[in-house]
């Protein structure tokens, strides 16, 4: 028999999907091998009969090794084939369980919805028979005889006075009206026609008539809710000023205790209320309702804008804020408005003639150097802080002055009143009545304010104690030069003495540090912090027993805020081999302040 | 020779007689046969299965020439078959240097 035929009988059957050439291949392949290994047989002079017995011999079962490469050809595709089918049945036995569920649901749901449509049905009849008995009552909205006329007159001064021409009033429409709102101006006979309107609620405004070279700010507003009722007409009298909102020349002056020097820097910040004009009723106002000044006690105006009362009472910092300058304001007033953190006050433009009213008034204390902002580059500084000695509202609320919940050290002083006994936290408050106050024009206008000797007190005690401690603030310079030098100096020092540091942030983590600091007649709005002790038992900060985490707030009795303080500071230390330090040591209710000397490495001196 | 010892280099072993050149199963028995000095036999059994084997790993490749008017496959080995080769040769010159060893410490103990 033909060897070949014989390994072909070992292969199964042909399948449809099997490839073309398989079973080709697979018997090539092997009759090549039986014919090579004959010939070899052969070569050496056997019969050909023994020589087919050895081959087949060494070779094995021809059927057995086709049927082999054939599966072992096909067993990837057979094993695929048996997982899709088994894939199959399974996707096929879910399908069915989920088409009986979804069945089941269906028929409970359809059950469902038709008890839900049988209750909306019953509601919409009720809703529909209550809204033809409505209708029935009330007259359709819409008909002519629904609108109403509105009319205007405008005069000028008081009621019956001279026609007021040429003013805009505006008739805002209430939400959701089909009606436009509407503007119109006031005729030479002081009257605006705004024809008929449906009833509603109306929200009326009136502006003066703009003039050239007149101040956006001080155009002057009134406004009013009219309502338009059915069977009624509107016919409105509008009482205006007889002339536009005048500068005035004006000028504050607190009356300042003479043991209070005012060369301390002290400084009075206070938020004004501009309440406007009033007319026979009508109430009209220019410009913003409230603006801080920052002043000097003799009156003279530094700056306007910033947050007071609102920081204060909500963040109860013991400094009002730093102050920032933008070196893109440019404004023809004598002073600047100040910039660089949200207000919702407006900045303060000029006097007028209007009523004022100061509702709010805090004493704090400046830094030297830091104002007038004489040039760009000063404006562009980092700016300045102003700790606060004092403040007061003059309203009848209370407020938490700084919420540094605390148990004052005793051996420091308590300086303001302490109320409650389960905190440190202090309260004050002045009763009496806002300073007002309405210049008049054409005249010099001194207004003279009496400051409460509940806060001068409140200064007076706080300044004696920082006469204690014999501290003051180091002037700065100008020119940022001169404090890059100053704080390489500091910088260098710091680093000789063996500690690491940083500067401490007066609004973020250890306020209440500082406001121990506070109420101990120490101003502090900043101090250096002492992050690390270099590992050195011979190094001055070692020695002087500064430890890790303390606060330096003062060197050789001046306080000191970042390292171009402590250069200053140094610089002017000439011929001194040790500073005297004041530190801030320990958390909370465990705060107190440490002292001692801090020796001057050679190197600094020379470097003097 | 005992057939269990051939069990897992006979892949190595055609790898590395179709290293240099192309070949075909009969030839590749017999230079398998002929470098073993007659130890090392493989049958057609075992030939061919590890064969196709390689070459469904991509390790080998295949292709036919007509010789003697018969269709021949002639093999030859891949990139991928070269390193899987190189893998083989590491593993087994450990391997056997670990068997030596202890089989050589058997000695000395002996």
């Amino acid at each position: 028999m033909n060897w070949r035929d014989e390994a072909a009988r070992g292969l199964p059957a042909p399948r449809d999907d099997e490839p073309a050439s398989l079973r080709q291949d697979i018997l090539d392949e092997l009759a090549d091998h039986f014919y090579c290994a004959l010939g070899r047989e052969l070569a050496k002079n056997l019969p050909p009969d023994e020589a087919v017995k050895n081959v087949r011999r060494r070779f094995g079962d021809p059927r057995a090794i086709a049927r082999t490469l054939w599966f072992d050809a096909r067993k990837e595709q057979i094993m695929s084939q048996r997982l899709t089918i088994a894939m199959m049945v399974l996707v096929a036995c879910t399908s069915i369980v989920s088409a009986g569920f979804a069945w089941m649901a269906i028929r409970e749901s359809r059950t469902a919805n038709s008890a839900l449509l049988q209750q909306i049905a019953e509601t919409n009849a009720k809703s529909l028979a209550q809204l033809t008995q409505l209708a029935a009552k009330v007259p359709s909205a819409g008909t002519a005889s629904d609108l109403r006329p509105v009319k205007c007159h405008l005069v000028l001064g008081k009621k019956g006075g001279p026609p007021a021409v040429g003013f805009a009033v505006h008739l805002e429409s209430p939400q959701n009206s089909p009606f436009p709102s509407q503007s119109e101006k006031s005729d030479q006979n002081g009257n605006v026609d705004f024809g008929v309107v449906p009833y509603g609620a109306y929200a009326l405004t009136v502006t003066h008539p703009q003039r050239n070279g007149q101040s956006p700010f001080l155009y002057e507003t009134t406004w009013k809710t009219i309502t338009v009722r059915p069977q009624s007409s509107i016919s409105e009298e509008i009482v205006c000023p007889p002339a536009p909102l005048r500068p005035v020349d004006c000028r504050l002056q607190f009356d300042w205790p003479a043991d209070l020097s005012p060369t301390s820097n002290f400084w009075i910040v206070c938020q004004v209320h501009q309440s406007g004009r009033e007319f026979d009723g009508w109430q009209w106002r220019g410009g913003f309702e409230n603006v801080v000044l920052t002043l000097t006690p003799g009156g003279e105006i530094l700056f306007s804008g910033g947050r007071f009362t609102q920081y204060l009472r909500s963040e109860g910092a013991p400094v009002i804020d730093r102050v920032r300058f933008d070196p893109g304001i440019r404004t023809p007033h004598p002073f600047p408005s100040a910039s660089g953190f949200d207000s919702a006050l407006g900045s303060f433009r000029e006097w007028t003639e209007q009523r004022y009213q100061i509702t709010d008034l805090a004493i704090v204390r400046a830094r030297d150097g830091h104002w007038p902002p004489g040039d760009a580059a000063d404006r562009q500084r980092a700016g300045t802080e102003f700790p606060v000695l004092g403040w007061c509202t003059y309203s009848e609320s209370r407020f938490t002055p700084f919420s540094a919940d605390v148990n004052f050290p005793p051996d420091l002083p308590r300086t303001r009143p302490r109320l409650g006994s389960h905190s440190g936290k202090l309260e004050f408050m002045v009763k009496s009545s806002p300073p007002a106050f309405e210049p008049v024009y054409g005249k010099k206008n001194l207004i003279r304010i009496a400051l409460p000797d509940t806060l001068l007190d409140q200064v007076r005690d706080v300044y004696e104690q920082a006469k204690k401690y014999n501290l003051q603030t180091p002037g700065r310079s100008k020119q940022a030069d001169d404090v890059a030098a100053d704080a390489k100096i500091g910088t260098h020092f710091l680093m000789s003495i063996g500690l690491a540091w940083q500067s401490y942030p007066p609004t973020q983590q250890g306020q209440n540090r500082l406001a121990v600091g506070a109420t101990s007649g120490l101003f502090l709005s900043g101090g250096v912090i002492v992050v690390r002790i270099a590992d050195d038992a011979k190094s001055p900060a070692v020695r002087a027993g500064l430890k890790s985490s303390d606060i330096l707030i003062a060197l050789d009795g001046w306080t000191v805020a970042d390292a171009a303080d402590v250069g200053s500071v140094v610089r002017h230390a000439k011929g001194k081999k040790s500073l005297t330090f004041l530190a801030l040591r320990g958390e909370g209710a465990g705060s107190h302040l440490v002292s001692g000397q801090l020796d001057v490495p050679p190197s600094v001196q020379e470097a003097k | 020779m005992d057939s269990r010892l051939l069990s897992g280099t006979v892949e190595m072993l055609i790898l590395d007689v179709i290293a240099h050149d192309r070949s075909y199963g009969y030839e590749i028995a017999q230079r398998v046969l002929g470098r073993s000095n007659g130890y090392f036999q493989l049958t057609e059994g075992s030939l061919y299965p590890a064969l196709h084997r390689l070459e469904r790993q991509r390790l080998v490749t295949s292709f036919w020439e007509e010789v003697d008017g018969r269709r021949r496959k002639y093999y030859r080995l891949t990139p991928a078959g070269k390193k899987a080769l190189a893998a083989k040769r590491q593993e087994w010159t450990a391997f056997a240097r670990g068997v030596s060893g202890v089989l050589g410490a058997a000695d000395e103990l002996a």
